[in-house]
């Protein structure tokens, strides 16, 4: 779901993006560390036992893995940000495709580009192929391309800087303290205060002081890549307006859902006595019901992975995670097409079958009704409007709400009223998809002048209430009630 | 829906009832390549002027011994430890911090008084900790306690911040500012208002997308617009046509 991610999206500067990244890994941390060491622990002890007689090489090794590591929390990372928690067990079980899979660009040619950090997630949370990831990549490295170079010259400075500093600190709490050489364990290991440097002991402790310091550094420089990853999709693909864009959209096709839902019981006559109830169908109510219905079953978000591993030099992306859809893997292009051309198939048959088999239940409920039938409307604006939603005397009830307290009511019995009241009695031709200013339009053929300014006064005053959440004056809406001029 | 509050390293400061600043912190990255410049600034300074004292002492011709090394000592601890606090007191910023677009303030949001200004540049000494020495007498911080109490404090605040109650900041422009804006008047597009009520963030959204439309190629302003197919009821150009004329209506007609 991608409206539901958990940092705030915002075009930032490339320094401020790779804070809100430190930011994120900051939150997740003792998660983070204690899925690091799971994986990283047994990894380097093989690694060390492998290489212990060639420490140089040990050390080289330590380095330049590093793009594997850098997996582990990236794809926690990634997860996170779209709400998706990831379980300790649940990483253990990714790992072996993690550390295995899809590293090789990034262990050979990419392992020294300056924006690894940025093209990491293009490559493994977006897949594609090759040239289509290089392509991604040159287009969001257009946004902060030298802030990614610096912060990665940043982060190992950093990294280097913390294996010196605990060089000191083992120094002077351990060496030192002892006065017999031979009796300490970690000097026997590692290294001999009379040898010169880059003797195989030094080295085998230089690679431990970086496996240390890379742990506590190494998944704050991913961070900062990701945090400047999404400021460049924010930046370049309006990323942050998407998620408020698909957010509002839900939220509109479910108040469409809803209104018809009620609308449908409405016409079956079970609920005449409800009717009030559909009326107070605010935002919140509207909320609760989406929450209730997500909660189902059917909407529970389901992932799986898919691996497409056909050649190794041209690494596939290997994960397809549901929250990370946007292309799918190519060999597998042309069967979902074929899919989907068939669902939608499906579902239009099904769909005018149903009309066709059960339309005269729904006739006035949806537009797929004759146009010319102006009574059609039961919803315009997501207000209900059909006479059965609306009580007698609407004035005497909206004053009733006013003085409850509940505005957002009031004004909205008197401007479902009135509307009601122009399809109805006055016959204009008002649709579900009217927008308020088509619907002031319309009021203008309306015989009576003064009914005309009175919902142009009355729609004026609507609209400031609903979209500038500026309240009407108790004289203003004396003067709305005592006025209404859409009598029987 | 939402039960925990976005991430966001953006902080509000409320200054007045309901006026509201941000203050964008700065993390360690930036301010540890802003100390590097000012270090080197700091080296310079010393070089320049032992060269020109001692150059004008020989020119001079005068003696100078132990008077000479206690003066050279005295410019070495004015300028290790007034070059901060004069800086940061005076102008908000040292040269390094300028070149990287910082600025120190109050965590609300106020200019620096002297006593923090002093504070926070006296606990250099802490936050600089472990000290690596290079060479006689000289010293360079791996700065570890600094960095990590910067990163596990919310603000990015090292030890003087947290003492002295500080806080370094963006200071340059936020980038919307920078970016820009469709011309409606060119493209002749007329306001609409939307035909549902949307929340603020929701119009703010739209007004985004007018402003930053001129940013994508047609097709991603297609695809984003297609996403409103719900409230512009239609999809390709003719949805981003209708999305602009809301946000037209938005930015100049909204009550």
């Amino acid at each position: 779901m991608i409206h539901e991610v958990t940092a705030r999206l915002r075009p930032r500067t490339g320094w401020e993006s790779q804070d809100l990244g430190l930011a994120m890994v900051r939150n997740l941390l003792p998660r983070l560390m204690a899925q690091w060491l799971c994986v990283m622990l047994p990894l380097w002890a093989v690694l060390a036992a492998v290489l212990w007689r060639y420490p140089g090489w040990l050390l080289f090794a330590v380095w330049w893995l590093k793009p594997v590591y850098d997996r582990i929390p990236l794809h926690t990372l990634g997860r996170k940000l779209f709400g998706q928690e990831t379980s300790l067990r649940e990483l253990l079980r990714a790992a072996p495709a993690l550390l295995l899979r899809g590293n090789l660009y990034f262990l050979t040619i990419g392992r020294l580009a300056p924006h690894r950090a940025i093209a990491m997630p293009v490559k493994f949370l977006e897949g594609g192929t090759l040239s289509a990831y290089r392509r991604r990549v040159r287009t969001l490295l257009l946004q902060g391309d030298s802030t990614i170079t610096w912060v990665t010259l940043g982060w190992f400075g950093i990294s280097v800087l913390c294996a010196v500093g605990l060089n000191m600190m083992l120094h002077s709490v351990i060496i030192d303290t002892s006065e017999n050489d031979s009796r300490n364990w970690l000097l026997e290991l590692f290294t001999s205060r009379r040898s010169t440097p880059w003797t195989p002991a030094f080295l085998r402790y230089a690679a431990f002081l970086y496996m240390v310091s890379v742990t506590l550094t190494e998944m704050f420089y991913v961070g900062a890549g990701f945090g400047m990853y999404l400021n460049s999709r924010s930046h370049l693909e309006g990323w942050d307006i998407e998620v408020t864009f698909r957010g509002l959209a839900t939220r509109l096709q479910q108040q469409f859902k809803v209104g018809l839902m009620v609308g449908a019981l409405l016409v079956w006559g079970l609920s005449i006595s409800n009717a009030p109830a559909a009326l107070e169908l605010d935002p919140e109510t509207t909320e609760e019901r989406l929450t209730e219905i997500m909660a189902q079953p059917e909407f529970e978000i389901h992932s799986e992975e898919y691996t497409v591993y056909d050649d190794v030099t041209t690494s596939k992306p290997d994960t397809s995670d549901s929250s990370w859809n946007w292309h799918w893997p190519d060999g597998l292009g042309w069967v979902t097409d074929v899919l989907a051309v068939l669902l939608v198939v499906a579902f239009i048959a099904l769909i005018v079958w149903l009309i066709y088999r059960y339309g005269h239940h729904f006739v006035g409920t949806r537009e797929t009704s004759k146009p010319t039938v102006p009574e059609s409307a039961r919803t315009v604006m997501g207000l209900e409007v059909s006479p059965e939603a609306l009580p007698a005397d609407i004035p005497s009830s909206a004053w009733a709400f006013w003085q409850q307290g509940n505005i957002h009511a009031a004004m909205r019995l008197l401007y479902a009223g009135s509307l009601n009241w122009m399809m109805h009695r006055g016959g204009l031709p008002i649709r579900e998809s009217d927008t308020e200013g088509d619907c002031l339009r319309h009021a203008t053929q309306l015989p009576d002048a003064g009914q005309t300014s009175y919902f142009q006064f009355l729609t004026r005053t609507w609209m400031s209430h609903t979209y500038g959440a500026t309240n009407p004056a108790t004289g203003e809406m004396e003067l709305l009630v005592q006025q209404w001029p859409f009598k029987k | 829906m939402r039960a925990e509050p976005k991430l966001d390293t953006m902080q509000t400061v409320e200054v007045a009832e309901g006026v509201d600043i941000y203050l964008r912190p700065a993390g360690p990255i930036p301010r540890g390549f802003a100390y590097a410049i000012d270090l080197l600034l700091r080296w310079v300074i010393v070089v320049v002027v032992m060269l020109i004292g001692s150059l004008g002492i020989s020119f001079l011709g005068i003696e100078t011994g132990e008077f000479g090394i206690g003066m050279f000592l005295l410019l070495l601890f004015v300028i290790e430890w007034g070059y901060y606090v004069i800086c940061e007191k005076v102008w908000g910023r040292t040269p390094g911090k300028r070149a990287m677009g910082l600025s120190v303030v109050r965590t609300s949001g106020v200019p620096l008084s002297w006593p923090a200004a002093i504070l926070r540049n006296l606990l250099r000494s802490v936050d600089g900790l472990p000290w690596l020495s290079i060479g006689p007498q000289s010293l360079f911080p791996l700065a570890l306690v600094g960095l990590g109490t910067a990163l596990f404090t919310k603000k990015f605040q090292r030890m003087g911040d947290l003492l002295a109650d500080t806080v370094v900041i963006y200071s340059g422009k936020t980038v919307e500012a920078a970016l820009p804006v469709l011309n409606a008047a060119q493209n002749q597009i007329t306001p609409l208002p939307p035909a549902v009520a949307l929340s603020r963030e929701e119009q703010q959204a739209i007004l985004l997308f007018l402003e930053r439309a001129g940013l994508w190629s047609e097709g991603r302003k297609t695809e984003l617009a297609d996403h409103l197919k719900p409230l512009t009821g239609t999809s390709g150009h003719a949805g981003v046509i209708q999305l602009l004329r809301m946000a037209l209506w938005l930015r100049d007609s909204a009550p």
